[in-house]
Order: C-alpha cells, then structure tokens, then sequence
C-alpha cells in the first residue's frame, strides 16, 4: 500500500515545526510517531501536501520539577513513556495507559502527543472508499453519516487510552503556539464534534505533558477492555482517581472519565459528586459504577449495542474503583501495579 | 522529487535516492532487495513488516525511510552471523513454531528485541512482547515454546562464554 | 514391520531455514525486469447493469501500458465447479452486469502504483441500479431481486437457487414417530475469513513466443494452470505456474481469480511482466470468505439416546456467483451424516444467490457450521434423557469397518476410542454439570467444559483427481523427490520427503525436493482437498518404493546374495548379518549404469483416491462414493465466562484425534493447533461485519483474528489407527481441516455448562452472553 505522494519536511524544533505550519497552514499535516495518521494516508483520507515530521526533534527525559510536577515530553515514545521509572512512580495510571496502546512496535513508534492527539475513529470513515462508502461523511467533508443515516453529525468515537488517564491525573498539556507558549489541562483539549476533535490552533503543538504532584491517599487506575487484549482500540476505557480522606475512609475528592464510546472522553460529574464525603465500601463502588454507566451516553457503533456499552462501563468503572480504592487505602497510593 | 536517504542496514552505510513519502518497508524490499520484512496489512496491525530501529521493533510500512536515517536498522536478513542461525531462529525450527513462515521473520525480530532485553521473561511478558505480530497458522502455541526455549539457550550460552 | 527411522518422528520442517532466515520468496517477493504495476477497478454497486465502460482515457494516459475489459476477454466464464449440472457462471471481468461490490470491471498496467491508481480513476463506467438482496432467505422469495434465474431443475417456487442438494435414506416420518423425544432447532453461523497472512497476488510473465509464465499464491499450481488457459484460450502447454512459498491459504486460494486472470491478460497485452498484488482491504471487501449456513436439525432418539432420524434443512448465503457453494451443501451432508449411525435421514440443502462477494471454502468447508448444530442439539438431547454427553455419542459413535450409506467405509475408524480418551484425559464426567450446580454468589467467573466429535475425508475426486511423484538417484547416493504438491505451510513438501527417505533410506535431509511446478513436476491433487498426505503421499511411497527395488537389485547382484536379504540403511545397502560389508548408494548407482544400460535408478509413483470410482459423488443427489478414508476426532473445550462482561475464553483444548498414520507428530500437533486457534476465533471474536453487501472491518484492527493474547492450552490425543510399512499402502488421514469443527461444537457445549444458557447461532460474543444470561437492559 502506498502513500499518496507529499513533500516531507523535518523540523529539529517545536519552533521551527510551528513555523512550518504557519507557512504551509492546512495543506500540511504533522507526524509525530506516524502511526495514526500513515494508515490514513494510505487509505486516502488524509492527502496533506506536506508531512511535518517530528523525528528529529529531540527527545528530552521525563523529569520532575521542584514542587514534584512530572513533565513529560509530547514526542516521548508510548513504550518508553511505559518502562520510565519516574512515570511508573509518579504516574501509574499513565504509563499503564501507555502500555495498553496497539502493539509493542506502535508504542515504539507512536508517541505521548500523537496519542493525545487521536483522530477520532469509525468503521466507515478509517478505510479507503475507492469502491465502498464512496460518497463522503461528515468528518472526509461531506455532510453524510453512514452510521446514522438521518443523523445530522459526525459519530467517531476518541479511542485515545492515555487521554483518559490524563484526565485522571489532572494532567495538563504545554502548547506551542507562534512564538508563545500557553498550558491548557488535558480534560479541555477536546471540542467533543469529532470533525474538529481539538480545541488547539492551526498552528499549535503540544510540547509537553504536566502530571501534577502525586498526593497522599490518592490513587488513578486505568483500565481498558477490548475484545483481544491487545492491537484493539478500546471497546470502552476507563481512569478513576480517588483521594480518601485522612482516616481513609471517606471520599475527598474524585474523577471517573470514560473513553471510546463518544467523540471525547466523558466524565461521570454525577457519580463523583455522590462520592464526595462517603464512606466507601463495596455497595458505595457498586452504586458510582451504576450511576456512571447511567450517566455517560455511549454513541452508536456498528459491531455492539449501546446497552452492551454501558454495562461494560460499568464493570470497567467497578474495577477501576476498586483498586483505586485499595491502593489509596494502602498508604502507597501512587505506587503501580 | 527524489530525495537523498542514509540508511544503516545490518550494519551497511546506504544512500539511496528515494522518494519523500517511501515507506522504510519500499526501501528494504525494493531498494535495497530485502525481502524478508513481508507487507500483509501495510497499516501496521500485523507485524510482518517489523524491523528492528536500534534493537526496537518497528513496523516498517508505517515508516517513512527518511524518519529513519539516524539510528542503525535490523532486518531478518541481518540477524545471523554468517550462516549459523540464531538460538532464536533455531528454536523456531526446533518448536515447530513455523508453518507458512510469512509473520515468521517478524516473530523472530520482535522475540530478538525481547530476549536481548529480558533473556527470561515470563509468558505474559512474551505475549505482551509479541502482540503486535499476528500468526494464523500455528495458534501461537509453539511460537510461545520456541521463545522461551530460545531464552534458555541464550542464557546457558551466556553464562557458558562468562565461565571460561 | 521393519524399522522406520524417517517417518513418524518429528522431523524438522525443510523449508524451515530458508523461512527463519527470511530467504524464503513467496509471490509477494518476485520481480522480474520490466515489470508493470497491474490493479484492479471494481464496482461500486452491489447490483446494476454496466450501461456502457469507458477506458479510453485511461488508455492514454501517462505511463500506462495496457488496459483490459470484458472486450478483451474470449468472454468464457469460470466457476468453482464447472459441470453440465453446475455450468461456469462469473466472467473474468463483468460484461453487462454487476452482482456484488468490489465485482472485477477493467485492469490497467503501469509503470508504477500511481500511474495505475490514477488510471483506474479515468475509466469511466455508467450503471443503472438495481434492486439488491442480501439475505439468503429474502433472496429466495417470490418477490426477490433476482440475480440468477434460479437452477432449472430446482421445483420449488424459490428464487436465486444456485443449486440444491437433496439426499435421504430409510424413513424419517416414521423415524420420528418411533422416537421417544424429538428436537427441533434453528443453528445460525456467521461470516468469517481466511486470514492468510500473505495477500492474494500474481507475477504474470507473456513471453513473445506464446509461454506465459505465472507465479501465484494458490494451493496448487495444476488446477490454476488449466483455469487460466482455459479463460485465456491458452493451450495448457503454454501456461507454466512456478512455484513461489506460500503465506497461508485455508481454502482462500484454490480457484481461479481476478487478479490471476487479469495480470496475465495484461501482460499478454503490454508484452511486459504484470504484478498484482492485493491490499488486505481487497482481501476483506472483494476476495472471498467463507460460507455462513442456516442449519434446521430435527432430530428423533430413542429413551436411551440411540439415533433413530434426522431431518437436515440447510441455506447457504453462497454470494453474487456459486464459488464453492453448491460444494459446501454437499460437504454439509457429508458432515452431517459422518461421524454417527443415522438410521433415517432426510437432508436438503440451498445455496442462494445474493449481492454479497462470492464464497470460498474455509477450512472445514461447511464442517464447523454443521457439528455446532449437530452436538449443540445432541447435548440438549443428553440432558433431557438425563444421559451423560459422552455416552450418548459413545452409544452413536461409527464403529471401525461400518459401512456408509453412500458406500464408503470407515474402515479402522478409531472415533470411540477419541471420545473415551478425550473424556477420560479431562476428567469430564467429574467436571461437567458442576458449574451450573453452584450458586450464582459463587463469583463472576464460571468454567465449563464441553465435547464435540468431527469426521473429515481425505481426499476426493476432484480436478486434477491424482497424483504422480518422482523419485531420482544422485550419483552420490543422495536422491530428488519431484512433486506437484504445493507446501502452504502444512509441511507437504516435508512429509512428502519423509515417506521417500524411509522407502529408499535415504536421510531426509539429503533428498532434494523439487515441488509445485507445472512443468517440472508432475501432476498433484492440490493441498484443498484434504487428500495431500494421502495421494500424494501414496504416490511417493510408491516411486520411493521402485527405488527400493532396484537398488535392492543392483545391490544382490553386486553382493552377490538373494535380494531379500538385502537391507538398506543410511544410504548403504549390507546383507542381512553382515553389517559390517556395505555398500555405498553412489556405488550401486555407478554399477546400476553400468550393468542396467544406462539406468541412473528412477522410480515414478502415482495413486487415485477410490480406484475403481469414475468421479466425484453428485452434488447434487449425493451417489456415488466420497472418499476411501475418514479422519475421526473428539475434541474437548474447556472455558471460562467472565458472567460480568459476557467474555468467554478457551482455556484449555484437548484433542483426541485419529488421522491414521502421523508421519510427522511435530506437524500434525502444528496443525491441531492452528485449528483450535482458528475455532475459538471463530467461536468468540471473528466477524466479517457487512452492511448491505459492503464490508465495515476490512481490517485485523477491526476483523479480531486471535493474538497471542487469545490463544489456549491445545493438548493432542493421538489415537493411531494406521501402522506404516514399507512397500504397502497405508491409510494416512487427514489432519488439516477436520479439527476446526469439533471443537467449536465444544465450545458451544461448554459455554452453556458454564453459564446454562444455550447458543444458537455463531459467535458467543460478549454481547450475546450477557443478553442471553439477561444482564442486558
């Protein structure tokens, strides 16, 4: 399969990537990892003049700062993202996340940002249409949905695994944006219209990614499910963070985010609030799990029914509950699996 | 317009005049006659295209060949030394962990990587090592025997060599 | 029985090297000087008429070199099956009509991928719609699109009737009445594909002195020859298909196709060597999948289980032409009626006619489909009479000599012995039914376990019908095997070299095997019909046997001794109590030519499944035999069910089989293995989703072939019921496709001990289990 031809450039830095797209504007399309976009390309869906490669940007190691901040590089490779020591330590939840991404040769191409950056997807749109599906949807620009014929949008589903863990971790991203750089949290990238997945500039590039210090009883679990355990995207993913009050009994604070079941990942307002100052036990996790899968509305696909989604959310929802739960009971909160 | 690409291919400096948007897996099999990296998706779910990018497995469709000038690339061509095969590939014959044999150059580059890192993983390790390389012969079973066979030979010779 | 030092032992695979090594080319690899891009335009319509097709510009275009249409073709039709019964029905590239997306319309050759691609874009073609249908039962009414007039000898007022097969024996309406309980189920089944890893493809080569020269991916060169001459107009003599390694078929690459007719019309065409190679997207969208069958069983029993009759409705969804579906409602007959005594039996089976991509078989051919309804009811049936599954298929098990209702025999069928050892291996009496005895407090996860028993034939009567081997000495002793058969990675050329090494005691590493070459090897069954190890195994004990003989000859004459005193050993040959005084193979050979006018010791072999048989059974009505030899195997699964998500997984897999003799244990656990992964791919994760004839997964992110992750422990019973011995015919049976079945009828059965809810139709998804278990709102 070939790529549509292009003219490649390789900027060796955020700024004179930035540059490029100021100059090339939408006729240019970065790369960071490749492996999101290539397949589009493949399959024609994505036909940019130009490709921006970001390969030859450095790569600096996750660090952390004085008040515990871990930063972590946009353009860090999922597999290393995944083994770092400090990410394991600081950022379970993360590097768990990273781990579940494609395969082991994805994650040592694909990197942090490209996966926060996911292009939405869906069965009709990723797959050429030289004999199938011709007509364009509303995400190839034309105003059509295959998925629901009478619909009036687009129904591609966020399939990032790390997003939602970002969420979790109340993580932030670093953009690069002209000659200026702004911080925007992670939960706020995205518009939720899969058409225009992110809320950023033309010209924007996330640069790094800021995991908050970990605090004390509080712990964020990720969890996937997906029909093969691996290769897959997410049939639902989850992250749950969950700090406990001082006697490690109560609720202090709480997120529930769901991802791959709409066009950003979701999060259970509802369900967290009712944590809010109760006492935790089995009953408690069973009742947030249930209200969550009440709460999040899962869009239409073509290979499993919405009632089926929403009982996978709320057994993916329990689980992750329930460790969080143990881990940030268990004092060492933040320690991974 | 062409471009000009420097590849490090099992060890050989290559410059090749190749276009912008040539995959490293067009440069392998038809630049350069390295056809053991197989095309079976070319979107990177199966694995048959895996080479190693500084001892990582990589999927070489969803390469571009000038993304990966910088570091030094191994195909199965360049596992051996001379004509002896490798304990891995060894164990894959051994095992009967090949049948067709066209995800077999992936298999054994990604169970390469994994045992250079880690000559005794545990068999989640290995699947989780091996997931991205699908096999529709064997059912996986044998190519699971033949890794952690190889893993055992590669540690007895090691500590062999360390003994004398 | 003398001793067997080559066969039977696990033998390492000869190809192995080249393939670990990377060196091995297979289709995909081959490049000639000169050689043009060749691709494919397809339709987009699931049904309408081609109005008129346009290439001209194309034609013109820059750097293209040639461009095919109908216009170009003779206009001769191919099939799956060609008889008078059942004539060829799809052109090469459509003429008037298209009947399924992804249908072949024009082919260009160019100079590279992008020059084809947008040639492909400047050929414009005009359709009119028309009404479509997917579903085989829709299809089938009055009021139908129609695709194909339905066959003229089918009577029932039905539309889109591909072809029919009816058989029947004894009296089932009074069999049932005779019945103590009588059972009547609807078993559906689901699309899937091959999944071989290596894409369709095709090196076509026309030389300007008329040879056209082909390398292909297929599973046997011979029946690929004569498809292509004849839709070329080719005199076979003046096609040759070489041989290239093959990456994986599983019944997807027997017949003609597109992409193999077209590269070589465009290189007779362009005077330039044409390559095709699919995208894995044509592979899903266009190529061909296997068959989903509609499976009505009613089934009648006495108190004690025993089998009084059965009624068989079957509809097959065959697809825009017949493919292989009139084939797989014969085959679904056949595997119906195998594996227990049926004393009454009515059976009627449909392929119809829909928009849908065309049908190939897929391992098993129709085998998976019909025990999964079989077994599902027979345990249903067990646990109504309060019987145990397996003495209710011990009770109806064929014992070894019985003789079939179509006249074969089953000869030393070992399938008791399978379903006790299997039984007895998992303890599945003290296992089964526990699960669905403890309480539902007893956790998320619950365990099952389950039996299916299978029967498979080895080798029919189908075109090329035989095989032939030869057998040639080196002057060093060392030897050649000359064979047609074709290695898809089964291990035919290894097994092949296996059985000449031990007639001829030779060391298998030093016969040279030459294979799967139309013109210089000669002619094979094909590795599709089950039959490789047989026929083509016959055909070389035979040729390795006229070795035998003459270097036993040469060597008496030489020692001086009678020749059946002669042994041979490691390329040596000694009278028997002097081991000491040998000699050397070369030796004999020099004096072979010595003495024998020239004679370098060559040996040819050949052999036909069921000799005094004229031809296949009918399709149609069934008469006729089948096959001289059954395979037999029971196979048990045991799973567990996440009851939370509804995930079920295989954990364990044991297999009790009888495939006669095993040449090479190595390969046949391989292809044990290889089945029960496929099974439970095809038990819990693998669809072909389509909509409207139009495929939505067209990839292995979104089609879930197994990972490593989704693999189970596979255990294999063998139960050998075939001895070799040298210099006689054996009964060697088959062990690449019939163990697909069994076990995803055990599956079935160990969903429901698990959970005791009942499946009726393909795959048990998450899904399906949960709404079964009602956890679904």
């Amino acid at each position: 399969m070939q790529l549509p031809r292009f003219d490649l450039k390789r900027p060796s830095s955020f700024h004179e990537a930035v540059r490029l797209l100021v100059e090339y504007g939408n006729a240019a399309k970065i790369s960071a990892g490749g492996t999101d976009l290539l397949p589009r390309m493949k399959y024609r869906i994505a036909a940019p003049a130009t490709v921006i490669s970001l390969k030859r940007i450095p790569v600096s190691e996750p660090f952390q700062d004085s008040e515990g901040n871990l930063h972590v590089h946009a353009l860090v490779r999922l597999s290393d993202a995944a083994s770092s020591n400090l990410v394991r330590t600081n950022a379970p939840a993360l590097a768990d996340a990273a781990l579940a991404v494609g395969s082991e040769q994805i994650r040592n191409m694909g990197t942090l940002g490209g996966n926060v950056c996911l292009e939405p997807r869906c069965h009709y749109y990723n797959q050429s249409h030289a004999y199938q599906f011709m007509d364009p949807c509303f995400k190839r620009g034309g105003n059509l949905c295959y998925l629901v014929p009478k619909g009036n949008r687009c129904w591609a589903l966020a399939c990032s695994d790390t997003v939602p863990a970002l969420i979790g971790l109340r993580a932030a991203a670093v953009v690069q944006s002209g000659d200026r750089e702004y911080t925007i949290p992670v939960e706020e990238l995205f518009t939720g219209d899969p058409v225009r997945p992110l809320c950023l500039g033309e010209t924007d590039l996330i640069t790094d990614i800021v995991v908050p210090a970990a605090r004390p009883r509080t712990a964020v679990v990720f969890r996937k499910l997906s029909p093969r355990g691996g290769i897959d995207f997410a049939t639902v993913n989850c992250a749950v963070m969950l700090k406990l009050s001082e006697d490690r009994e109560a609720c202090e604070d709480a997120i529930i985010a769901i991802g791959a079941v709409s066009g950003k990942p979701m999060r259970a307002g509802q369900a967290e609030k009712n944590l809010l100052g109760r006492k935790i036990a089995p009953d408690v996790i069973h009742e947030a799990a249930g209200r969550t899968a009440s709460e999040i509305r899962p869009s239409m696909r073509c290979d499993c029914s919405i009632s089926y989604l929403r009982k996978c959310i709320e057994s993916l929802t329990q689980a992750a509950l329930e460790t969080a739960y143990q881990r940030a009971s268990s004092g060492d909160g933040v320690k991974p699996d | 317009m062409k471009i000009l690409v420097e590849l490090s291919v099992n060890g050989e400096r290559f410059e090749i005049a190749t276009n912008p948007h040539a995959t490293l897996l067009e440069v392998l099999r038809n630049q350069l006659g390295l056809t053991g990296a197989k095309e079976a998706c070319g979107t990177g779910e199966c694995g048959s295209c895996t080479v190693l990018a500084d001892g990582r497995p990589i999927l070489a469709c969803l390469a571009l060949a000038a993304d990966y000038q910088d570091c030094e690339i191994t195909t199965i061509e360049g596992l051996q030394a001379g004509s002896t095969l490798t304990p891995v590939q060894e164990s894959f014959l051994e095992k009967g962990a090949v049948q067709c044999g066209f995800c077999t150059p992936g298999m054994v580059l990604s169970a390469t990587a994994l045992l250079k890192k880690n000559p005794a993983p545990t068999l989640d390790q290995i699947r989780k090592a091996l997931e991205g390389n699908l096999c529709r012969c064997t059912g996986y079973n044998k190519i699971l025997e033949a890794v952690r066979a190889a893993g055992e030979k590669m540690s007895q010779e090691a500590s062999g060599s360390s003994g004398q | 029985m003398s001793e067997l030092d080559y066969v039977g032992k696990p033998v390492l695979r000869k190809d192995g090297p080249e393939k670990v090594t990377g060196r091995a080319l297979y289709t995909v690899d081959m490049r000639l000087p000169g050689t043009l891009v060749g691709r494919i335009l397809r339709s987009p319509h699931t049904h309408a008429r081609i109005v008129n097709i346009d290439a001209s510009r194309a034609e013109r275009a820059p750097g293209v070199k040639a461009v095919v249409t109908h216009k170009d073709s003779l206009g001769v039709k191919h099939g799956f099956v060609e008889t008078r019964r059942y004539p060829a029905d799809q052109n090469c590239l459509a003429e008037d009509k298209v009947r399924f997306v992804g249908e072949e319309i024009a082919a260009v050759a160019a100079v590279d991928e992008y020059a084809a691609e947008e040639a492909l874009e400047l050929i414009h073609v005009e359709y009119e719609p028309l009404r479509a249908v997917f579903d085989p039962e829709e299809a089938m009414e009055r009021d139908a699109p129609e695709i194909h007039p339905s066959h003229p000898k089918v009577r029932e007022p039905f539309r889109n009737i591909a072809g029919k097969t009816e058989s029947s024996w004894g009296d089932v309406e009074k069999g049932f009445d005779d019945s103590y309980l009588v059972l009547e189920n609807r078993f559906d089944s689901h699309l899937r594909t091959h999944g071989y890893l290596e894409p369709q493809a095709t090196l076509a080569s026309f030389e300007p002195a008329g040879k056209l020269n082909v390398w292909t991916s297929s599973q046997g060169p011979f029946i690929k020859r004569s498809k292509l001459a004849k839709t070329l107009g080719l005199p076979m003599s003046a096609v040759r298909i070489h041989k290239a390694y093959v990456g994986g078929a599983f019944g997807g690459k027997i017949d003609l196709f597109g992409h193999e007719y077209c590269a070589s019309l465009l290189s007779m065409k362009a005077g330039r060597p044409v390559k095709i190679v699919a995208t894995r997207e044509e592979v899903f969208t266009a190529y061909r999948h296997g068959q989903p069958l509609i499976v009505h069983v009613k089934t009648g029993v006495k108190k004690d289980g025993t089998l009084v009759a059965q009624r068989f409705r079957v509809i097959n969804n065959c697809g825009a032409y017949r493919g292989s579906g009139v084939v797989v409602i014969f085959l679904a007959w056949g595997f119906a009626m195998l594996p227990y005594r049926i004393p009454n039996l009515e059976y009627e089976g449909y392929a119809v006619y829909t928009n849908n991509p065309v049908r190939a078989p897929q391992r098993g051919h129709g085998a998976p489909q019909m025990r999964f309804a079989v077994e599902s009811q027979l345990d249903m049936i067990a646990e109504q009479l309060g019987i145990d599954p397996i003495e209710i298929r011990l009770k109806n098990a064929r014992q070894p000599g019985e003789e079939l209702p179509n006249g074969d025999n089953v000869h030393n069928c070992g399938l008791a012995d399978c379903i006790r050892k299997a039984a007895e291996h998992t303890e599945f009496k003290q296992k089964y039914g526990k699960s669905r005895q403890t309480p539902e407090s007893a956790g998320r996860y619950r365990r099952g376990i389950g039996i299916g028993v299978s029967s498979y034939f080895g080798g029919s009567l189908i075109y090329p019908n035989s095989s032939s081997v030869v057998v040639k000495m080196n002057d060093d002793g060392t030897a050649i095997l000359l064979t047609g058969a074709m290695d898809i990675g089964q291990g035919a050329e290894t097994i092949l070299t296996q059985i000449v090494a031990e007639e001829i005691k030779v060391p298998v590493e030093e016969i040279q095997v030459i294979a799967a070459d139309t013109e210089s090897t000669p002619i094979d069954i094909g590795s599709w019909i089950s039959g490789n190890a047989y026929v083509s195994g016959n055909a070389a004990r035979v040729a390795g046997a006229e070795v035998r003989a003459k270097l036993i000859e040469i060597a008496a004459d030489e020692m001086e001794a009678r020749q059946e005193d002669i042994v041979l050993e490691n390329k040596t040959a000694y009278v028997k109590g002097s081991p000491d005084r040998r000699i050397p193979y070369s030796e004999l050979v020099a004096a072979s030519v010595r003495k024998r006018r020239g004679d370098s010791i060559i040996g040819n072999g050949h052999w036909r499944t069921m000799r005094d048989e004229p031809h296949h059974p009918s399709l149609a009505t069934t008469k006729g035999r089948w096959s001289e030899n059954y395979a037999f195997d029971a196979q048990v699964a045991e799973v567990e069910v996440d009851t939370e998500t509804g995930k079920a997984r295989l954990l364990r897999a044991v297999t009790a089989h009888d495939c006669g003799f095993p040449i090479n244990p190595l390969l046949v656990e391989g292809q044990v293995d290889g089945q029960v992964s496929m099974a439970l791919g095809h038990a819990f994760l693998e669809e072909v989703l389509m909509k409207d004839g139009r495929t939505l997964n067209p990839n292995w992110l979104e089609y879930k072939m197994p990972s490593i992750h989704n693999m189970a422990v596979s255990e294999h019973l063998d139960v050998v019921t075939e001895s070799y011995e040298v210099g006689r015919p054996y009964r060697t049976k088959e062990v690449g496709e019939g163990y697909v079945s069994a076990i995803l009828a055990a599956i079935a059965n160990a969903v429901y001990d698990a959970v005791g809810v009942r499946l009726f139709s393909t795959p048990f998804s998450p899904e399906k289990i949960l709404q079964a278990l009602g956890k679904l709102k």
